[in-house]
């Protein structure tokens, strides 16, 4: 994460189209996961995707990295290249990475090599020090470099959420997805994660989180994104949807005044 | 950099990996210690061998060299399971097919192919290679298999990976036996006279000390070479596939180059040690593949210590010297067969149960324990025979080092003295009374070594807890107060 | 839901349909092809001919139906507790030798106990009895001495009547043993006291009832003895070994592994001591599956003879099977399986007893490892009576489950099927390709759907 790159970012493409979702569908033998979704992602937006369980969020995170390959539909990258169906290291190369719903970080590993990992594919013959000196500065900027001897194993739950987050800006993404950030935090752990997303992306990094917490994530995201039973229902900022009748009746219920 | 603190660095690395050090030094030197011949020997340690191998406890030198030359090549195996299971997570249960392969494409190419007409011109009229260069063409050929395997890999995953892989080494002894190939496999009998790497005609007889030299300095270097990729960045790949491969792959990992990379070391070096065994043992046979070879390795590796390249090569040394020298004497396979695989799995579930990690990672008392066990064993067993005394009419300085050593050993296992009694009775009964066997006075050495190591171990062990406990109890001191004890 | 939702299990009919299409046609070309063609010195015959169909469809059927056997246990393990046990080689030897020595010491084999003798001996033949006192006090600690009676009574009801009619004492003996085991398992699986002492003293009237009517009930109780023994065996070592490695393939795998060649080399040490491998004598002996048929029993149907043993053998395999999946689909103990093998964490929620359920499923598995045991133990070929004769099965049970899918049972019977038709059809044309090409076709279905053919597939979260 250099600066160069943020502020190629922000004065080349400001607003241009980063990703373009077209009739993205994903089936299951019968079950619609994700059913013909169309969105598109602006360069250095800040996005939520809300929706019920089961509403094909992750399904729609594993399609956009590779994990899953859709049943039919496209991803168009920058707006001339069809990713869909690449597989997720090369997506990653690309410049769209992600972080898992539950912690999963290199266990055995302390936490300096687990932000070593994402440095190695793509800086082959750098020598070990400057790897090291990279790793270092990932841990840095998520306030985790007094603990880079820890095994991740011993660390808490809010340090490996933000171990996560480090890992994945490590690989210096375009678009980074974040499933579940603020899932099982206390709320002093939540506001580092935020303060550390929000650094981000005035950065000039995409990102788009998955979260539960509508209290933290409307307050954090430009737009937000619904999906219900695999459909798209509702785009728009955190106010349009807190109105619209038909999210409220999915997904929000009769609290949505409270998000206001 | 301070230079007080470079030197303090590296003394602490020394001291991390003394053990090793120090094991590395006397393999070196052991043929000189041993007093083979032909070499240069250290009058000191000659002494010294000549008293124990009067009481017998190791029997004769070049039997003892062969164990280890056997040792050496069952390290490199383990060592090879290790960096593809250990360190990538690739559980694999026939790594057998690896050892198996190597012995046959090791005999093919040192005892050579008839050349076709066309290219006699070039290559003479049969096509071989030494067999040191053998060696290390059937491991490239065994990394080919393995870019094979680890295609079906990418594919299959976790304990269904053990499986297939426990089951795709019968396939091919399966195949190996087919009479149609009998004339590229040998049938059912293999071939016999394996050339190796001393004798290229292929006798029975190696030379045992020359064999040995070249075991070792194979296993120093290909266990060098495989720490040094461990310890790399592409170990750190490794790890990091093991420990979670849909992160890594999220993090721009080449998944599918990687785990065939690992598949391709592991296997090359696997090649190597199975060439060698075919050389070691002089024939190329079909019970290469058995699964009780995939499964003596894992053992090995699972006792040393899964995840470190060292614990592959320490489990091989313990278990081989184990099973080869003080079980196979003191029970021969004529009255009882299976004991040595009674020992395996014992000791594999007494290890796992105790010390999840192997010997190499296990926690300092335990590591003090099996050092103190051992000493009591080799005092006790050996100080009560009565011509060890024989010694003290020719006075020399090897006599007065092993018999002060003797003495503070002896000194410093007086408190086990209690477990010397029990495991005497039980050693007594167990040996004699029950099973009748009528065993040679060496071999007897050996039994009762084995139960006072098995009577010490634990003792050593739980004596310092119970002292701890008497202490509270008798003076009212917590003897570690201040002090930081993670249990 | 219909008694078939229930028998078939409904995820098996959801499937893609080509894997059902594809073993559809498998099947019906297996069955078809020995009546079709034969095998001569002069190659193949095509002509159609009633009788070696027949023979051929049998024996494929029954080594089918004992690979299902097998591999029914491996993958009802893996399904509920997750847990890969190398070690169904190692009881399958437990169950075979508890056979055999039940046998031994009832002097059913008169001539084997002469040249054993002294002190293991006389252990080995005061252990049963030391057994039954043993059972006898812990029973009375579980039960109130009104149903202790009653439970009392079974055991002193079947044995002193065995030996009154029969005049054997260890037979007596065993008879009163498997009831008092019955009435015990009973307790283990929580049954109602009322129901156990039923059952039980159901089992005692019959046991001479039936010995009476010419039914071999001793026979019948050793069996009940060996599989119930194996499965204690199970439980034990699963409850004392691998409670600190559970959640862990491969430790797991190397510690059931390392289990296996305890039991192998046990039998080998213990039971043997002065013979070493000489274990010539078990092939002469004319024992067959558990002393009902004579070894070279044959039996005519449509005019095609058969071996009785491998009639009988396939006859208890599918009583088996049918009696596992009652006791899957129709028992409270069967439920909870389900439950644990859906969420480990939610089913401990609701109260059911994690440690107990997975201790239970290795004991039923393993139990029929043991079962199938002792079926096998009396044919020709395989196993072999030696101490080793575990591996060869666990690799057919390995090979079966994997093709199957890991956890399906339906998918682990069906894939029996097919590996042992391939297996006896290949070894009708060329025996020396009888373990390759069942292999071949494994490794084949892995490369094309890595998770078999019924499996689960795992989804990234």
């Amino acid at each position: 994460m250099t600066t160069t790159f943020s502020e190629k970012q922000v004065s080349n493409s400001q607003r241009s189209v980063l990703i373009e979702v077209q009739n993205l569908s994903k089936h299951f033998e019968g079950l619609k996961a994700v059913d013909d979704v169309n969105f598109k992602i602006k360069a250095g937006e800040l996005i939520g995707i809300i929706g019920p369980n089961g509403a094909g969020k992750t399904t729609l995170f594993n399609l956009l990295t590779g994990f899953l390959k859709p049943t039919k539909g496209k991803l168009i990258l920058d707006e001339k290249k069809n990713i869909a169906g690449l597989s997720p290291h090369k997506i990653a190369k690309l410049g769209i990475t992600r972080t898992f719903q539950l912690v999963r970080p290199f266990k055995l590993l302390n936490a300096l090599e687990n932000t070593t990992v994402p440095h190695i594919p793509k800086s082959k013959l750098t020598r070990s020090s400057t790897l090291k000196n990279k790793a270092t500065w990932s841990l840095i900027t998520v306030d985790l470099a007094e603990k880079k001897n820890y095994p991740a194993f011993i660390l808490p739950h809010g340090d490996l959420k933000r171990l996560d987050f480090a890992r994945a800006m490590a690989v210096q993404p375009r678009m980074l997805l974040l499933d579940e950030p603020f899932a099982g935090l206390s709320v002093e752990e939540a506001f580092r994660v935020e303060r550390v997303i929000r650094e981000a992306n005035e950065k000039g990094m995409t990102i788009v989180i998955v979260e539960h917490k509508l209290k933290i994530l409307m307050r954090l995201v430009e737009r937000v994104i619904v999906l219900h039973q695999g459909k798209l229902i509702g785009e728009g900022t955190p106010k349009e949807i807190a109105n619209n009748d038909e999210v409220i009746t999915a997904y929000l219920g009769t609290e949505a005044k409270d998000y206001e | 950099m301070d230079w007080y603190e470079f030197f303090e660095d590296i003394w602490d690395e020394i001291k991390d990996r003394g053990y090793y050090i120090s094991g590395i030094a006397l393999l070196i030197f052991l043929p000189s210690i041993l007093g083979a011949s032909d070499t240069p020997s250290i009058p000191i340690l000659t002494d010294i061998y000549a008293i124990v191998g009067n009481i017998g406890l190791f029997g004769s030198t070049n039997f003892f060299l062969i164990i280890l030359s056997l040792c050496a090549i069952w390290g490199i195996f383990a060592a090879s399971w290790d960096i593809l299971s250990g360190y990538t997570g690739q559980i694999s249960f026939g790594h057998a097919i690896f050892f198996g392969l190597a012995a046959y494409v090791g005999y093919w190419t040192s005892t050579g192919f008839q050349v076709d007409p066309l290219l006699v011109g070039l290559l003479g009229t049969r096509f071989s290679l030494a067999p040191a260069v053998a060696l290390i063409f059937s491991g490239f050929i065994c990394a080919l298999l393995a870019v094979c395997i680890g295609i079906l890999a990418l594919r299959v995953k976790g304990p269904y990976l053990a499986l297939v892989t426990l089951v795709i080494p019968l396939i091919v002894a399966s195949l190996f036996k087919l009479e149609i190939f009998y004339t590229l496999t040998g049938g059912d009998h293999g071939f016999p006279n394996v050339p190796d790497v001393l004798t290229p005609t292929g006798i029975l007889d190696i030379d045992t000390l020359n064999f040995y030299i070249f075991s070792i300095s194979v296993l120093l270097v290909s266990v060098g070479i495989m720490m040094l990729i461990a310890y790399s960045r592409y170990g750190l790949v490794f790890q990091s596939i093991r420990e979670d491969e849909d992160a890594a792959e999220s993090l721009g990992i080449n998944l599918a180059f990687y785990k065939i990379l690992a598949f391709a070391i592991s296997a090359f070096f696997a090649g190597i040690a199975g060439g060698m065994y075919a050389q070691y043992r002089s024939i190329a046979v079909p019970s290469f593949f058995d699964t009780s070879f995939s499964f003596s390795v894992i053992i090995m590796a699972v006792i040393g210590g899964i995840g470190s390249i060292s614990g592959g090569v320490v489990g091989a040394f313990l278990l081989t010297i184990l099973i080869e020298i003080l079980l196979g004497d003191i029970f021969p396979s004529s009255v009882l067969e299976g004991v040595d695989i009674l020992a395996f799995g014992l000791l594999l579930v007494i290890t796992l149960r105790y010390m999840p990690y192997g010997v190499a990672r296990a926690k300092s008392d335990q590591k003090k324990a099996i050092v103190f066990g051992l000493l009591f064993a080799l005092s006790w067993a050996i100080i009560p025979i009565s011509n060890f005394f024989e010694f003290l009419s020719s006075i020399s300085i090897g006599n007065i080092i092993l018999f002060l050593a003797m003495v503070l050993i002896t000194i410093l296992t007086l408190p086990a003295i209690p477990v010397f009694f029990v495991s005497e009775i039980v050693g007594l009964f167990v040996l004699e009374g029950l099973m009748g066997l009528s065993l040679s006075p060496k071999a007897l050495i050996k039994a009762k070594f084995l139960i006072y190591c098995i009577a010490g171990i634990p003792f050593a062990y739980y004596l310092p807890k119970v002292f701890k406990i008497l202490r509270l109890r008798f003076w009212g001191v917590w003897p570690s107060v201040g002090r930081y004890e993670p249990e | 839901m219909s008694f078939l939702d229930k028998v078939i299990p409904p995820d098996l009919l959801q499937k893609e349909k080509w894997i059902i299409l594809g073993l559809t046609i498998f099947f019906s070309l297996c069955v078809i092809f020995p009546f079709i063609v034969q095998i001569s010195d002069s190659g193949l015959n095509f002509n159609l001919r009633l009788d070696s169909g027949i023979k051929v469809n049998i024996f494929a059927i029954q080594t089918g139906a004992l690979y299902a056997l097998l591999a029914i246990g491996f993958s009802l393990i893996y399904g509920v507790a997750k847990q890969l046990k190398l070690s169904l080689g190692g009881y399958f030897v437990i169950g075979a030798y508890c056979q055999f020595f039940l046998l031994e010491t009832m002097e059913i084999v008169p001539e084997i106990r002469t040249d054993i003798d002294g002190l293991m001996f006389l252990g080995l033949v005061l252990l049963p009895i030391l057994l039954i006192i043993v059972l006898l006090v812990f029973t009375f600690t579980l039960f109130s001495f009104r149903d202790y009676l009653l439970i009392l009574v079974a055991p002193v009801i079947s044995g002193g009547s065995i030996i009154l009619i029969d005049g054997n004492l260890v037979a007596g003996f065993y008879v009163g043993l498997a009831a008092i085991i019955i009435s015990l398992t009973g307790w283990y699986l929580e049954l109602p006291k009322r129901e156990i002492a039923l059952g039980s003293f159901i089992y005692a009237l019959s046991m001479p009832v039936l010995y009476i009517l010419g039914f071999p009930s001793i026979y019948f109780s050793l069996m009940i003895l060996s599989v119930v023994f194996t499965a204690c065996v199970a439980m034990i070592s699963d409850r004392y070994l691998l409670d600190t490695v559970r959640h862990s393939h491969i430790s797991v795998m190397i510690v059931t592994f390392a289990l296996a060649l305890i039991l192998q080399s046990i039998v080998q040490v213990v039971y043997f001591p002065q013979n070493g491998n000489n274990f010539t004598r078990f092939q002469s002996i004319d024992w067959s599956f558990p002393g009902i048929v004579p070894k070279t029993g044959i039996t005519v149907i449509f005019g095609v003879s058969i071996p009785t043993i491998r009639l009988i053998s396939l006859i208890f395999s599918v009583i088996a099977v049918v009696l596992l999946y009652i006791f899957i689909y129709y028992t409270k103990f069967g439920i909870a399986l389900r439950a644990v093998s859906q969420d480990e964490e939610a089913a401990a929620l609701v109260g059911i007893n994690i440690r107990k359920t997975t201790a239970l499923v290795s004991g039923v598995g393993m139990g029929l490892a043991g079962f199938a045991a002792v079926l096998t133990s009396s044919f020709s070929a395989r196993p072999l009576w030696n101490p080793f004769m575990g591996w060869p099965v666990l690799i057919w049970a390995i090979a079966v489950v994997t093709l199957g899918g890991m956890g399906s049972l339906g998918g682990s019977i069906i894939a029996a099927f097919v590996i042992g038709y391939s297996e006896i059809l290949v070894s009708t044309i060329d025996p020396s390709y009888s373990v390759a090409i069942p292999f071949l076709i494994v490794i084949l279905v892995m490369i094309m759907k890595p998770e078999g053919l019924f499996g689960e597939k795992k989804e990234v979260e």
